[in-house]
């Protein structure tokens, strides 16, 4: 597969990648967009920094006890 | 109990209380760091706990005038990369050098990013309450997609291609607000 950015083609590939569904077609045409187009790269990354932040926005500030210190604290023997 | 092994574990405890405050200052950005590589949450938080463990056993050669952040997050490509070994699919998205090219190009652009993403919180706070209630539902409560889609009378796919447009509104609107910030 080959995309463009612009384009819907790499919009839904980004989601996808986003939401654990991206096909091996879609994950194959990012690496290859991401390595040539460096506009291309850098929305990538703030796409996915805008939501790995929703997470830790709404998720972790909002009392999920899941922190990794707070499970490194329960499977460290000591 | 010896002396000894009482000052060894009183060493062991203060040296676990600095490792954790230290840890604990750097922890959501370690998250963020391995999340621009492997967004699924769950994976993220699994790498960060199998960064937390490696850091642990190698704080003996910390360097505590060096920032423990950037020396914990060498430790977290580390453990992306082992992980990502084990999987096929996600090895075809970041392999040729795209881990680490991603990792520092992500470097260079924080600064960038901290200036748009300061306004997330308001721009979720103006989103239609439906699109609100998606969000909060995905990010927060961690449903599923297909509870998601029940909830909100679609299919799955457009449930998906809902929170696909809701971040794009989202990145519209803190461009948007970030845009004084940036021109002065």
């Amino acid at each position: 597969m080959k995309l463009a950015f612009p384009s819907c083609e790499f919009d839904e590939a980004v989601a996808a990648v986003c939401h654990g569904s991206a096909s091996d077609e879609q994950m194959r045409g990012l690496n290859e967009l991401l390595r040539s187009d460096s506009v291309a790269r850098d929305q990538y990354i703030l796409r996915l920094e805008l939501h790995s932040r929703l997470d830790l926005t709404l998720g972790w500030i909002g009392g999920h006890d899941d922190s990794a210190a707070l499970q490194w604290r329960s499977l460290d023997p000591n | 109990m010896s002396p000894d092994s009482t000052r060894h574990f009183g060493d062991q405890t203060a040296a676990q209380q600095r490792f954790l405050s230290l840890f604990l200052r750097s922890e959501r950005e370690i998250f963020r760091y391995v999340a621009a590589l492997v967004p699924n949450v769950a994976d993220a938080e699994d790498i960060v706990q199998q960064t937390a463990l490696a850091l642990w056993e190698k704080f003996d050669a910390y360097d505590p005038s060096q920032p423990f952040t950037p020396w914990a997050c060498r430790f977290a490509l580390n453990k992306t990369k082992q992980w990502l070994e084990r999987r096929q699919r996600w090895q075809a998205l970041l392999e040729s050098g795209l881990a680490e090219d991603l990792a520092q190009r992500r470097e260079e652009l924080r600064p960038e990013l901290e200036i748009r993403l300061k306004h997330l919180e308001d721009c979720v706070n103006k989103l239609p309450e439906e699109q609100r209630s998606l969000v909060e539902g995905y990010y927060f409560r961690r449903d599923t997609i297909e509870k998601l889609a029940v909830g909100s009378k679609r299919t799955v796919a457009a449930t998906y291609k809902t929170l696909q447009r809701v971040r794009q509104a989202l990145q519209s609107c803190i461009e948007d607000a970030a845009k004084p910030e940036r021109i002065s």
